[in-house]
């Protein structure tokens, strides 16, 4: 108990007076005549519920055995009632306000508590979709020797040439370091990946494995002389990558490799329409 | 009791209308309310004290996890009964020396 937070009755009287309008006289013997009312009340042994406040109610104690606080001697408490107040929770929350914050404390962490939440799995299925995500484009983004079955078929004639220089350079040949292939030297000495099979039949009696997708890094690759270019091609050019298709179709059958029957299709695409040029 | 019957008795007996009595309890019962809040305590006459309690942050045990846990400091109000009321209710009569036992 503390006395120095307490109010006095005349104070309070005059506050609850300006709250409801009234002088502080008619509050004060208001609170004196419900304060009156409520102890009959209880005397009685009844219940008093006041809305969003609290609940006073009587309970009956038996008679038991005590001590006299000052000298310990023995004594009997009589059976007797007893006034009990009870809080609601508009009144409880008003009184904690300060502390209305404030959680109860796991003593020991709960380590497993992040399975029961669904934002952790949320992430980690959008993470594992990432990485798959990841993955396949990166797949997806290697070249392979697939695209050089795009037909060059229906070659515009429009475009000039900017390769020129390149297919005068092209009658040297090229020293194959590791990581090359066919393909790339197509692409950089002829300015057309589609054309690397021209390079193979053109080489194809020094390779020693008569196989388009294994060269050995350090022989030199003879490039041949286009009398056209690769976006102009003449008559002769188009003969010998028609030929070029048909060997490397012919090898990869004779590998077994599953290439052969597209770059055969290509071969007889590439003479119907030598024989239409022709 | 409910709050409706104590307004109409509180009424009789001060004879003023229902509505002026139901003003007054209201007033009477927010105006602890924010006394207590502010954390002063309020004693009416013949009933007894209106005063908070803070506790602070203790081990408890917890009935539903089966466990102990750290509750939080908090602050409750409480209620004494006063002493006149008590002995009313105690319903004992006080000895010679006029001291209740």
């Amino acid at each position: 108990m503390s006395d120095d937070n307490k109010i006095t009755l005349h104070d309070f009287a005059e506050l609850v007076a300006a709250r409801a309008k009234v002088s502080s006289a008619e509050a004060d013997t208001y609170i004196h005549q419900f304060a009156k009312t409520m102890s009959e009340e209880l005397e009685a042994g009844g219940d008093i519920h006041l809305y969003h406040f609290g609940r006073f109610h009587t309970t009956h104690v038996e008679e038991q055995a005590g001590h006299d606080p000052n000298s310990g001697a023995p004594l009997t408490i009589p059976a007797h009632s007893r006034v009990h107040f009870r809080a609601y929770n508009a009144l409880r929350l008003a009184v904690n306000a300060p502390f209305n914050q404030l959680r109860i404390r796991e003593l020991t962490p709960d380590k497993t508590a992040w399975r029961t939440r669904t934002g952790v799995w949320i992430l980690l299925v959008l993470l594992a979709l990432l990485l798959i995500a990841l993955g396949i484009s990166s797949k997806s983004g290697v070249p392979t020797q697939d695209a050089s079955l795009v037909p060059p078929a229906t070659v515009s004639a429009a475009p000039v040439e900017p390769e020129s220089n390149l297919s005068v350079a092209a009658t040297t040949g090229v020293v194959v370091s590791p990581g090359d292939t066919l393909w790339g030297i197509a692409e950089t000495r002829l300015g057309d990946s589609a054309w690397w099979p021209i390079i193979y039949a053109e080489n194809r009696p020094e390779l020693p494995h008569h196989d388009p997708e294994l060269i050995d890094s350090g022989i030199t690759l003879r490039i041949p002389a286009l009398a056209g270019s690769v976006n102009n091609p003449s008559v002769a050019d188009f003969r010998l990558k028609t030929n070029g298709y048909q060997i490397a179709a012919d090898d990869y059958r004779k590998l077994g490799n599953p290439r052969a029957a597209a770059y055969g299709r290509v071969a007889g695409r590439l003479s119907l329409e030598l024989s239409g040029m022709q | 009791m409910d709050q409706s019957e104590l307004v109409e008795k509180v009424a009789k007996e001060l004879a003023i209308s229902n509505a002026s009595s139901q003003r007054l309890l209201k007033a009477t019962l927010r105006e602890i309310r924010d006394l207590l809040r502010v954390g002063h305590a309020v004693t009416i006459p013949h009933l007894g004290t209106f005063d908070t309690a803070t506790y602070e942050e203790h081990r408890g045990y917890r009935p539903v996890s089966h466990d102990f846990a750290i509750f939080p400091k908090r602050r409750v109000p409480v209620f004494r009964t006063g002493s006149l009321l008590r002995d009313e209710v105690y319903d004992i009569e006080s000895d010679e020396a006029g001291v209740p036992t």
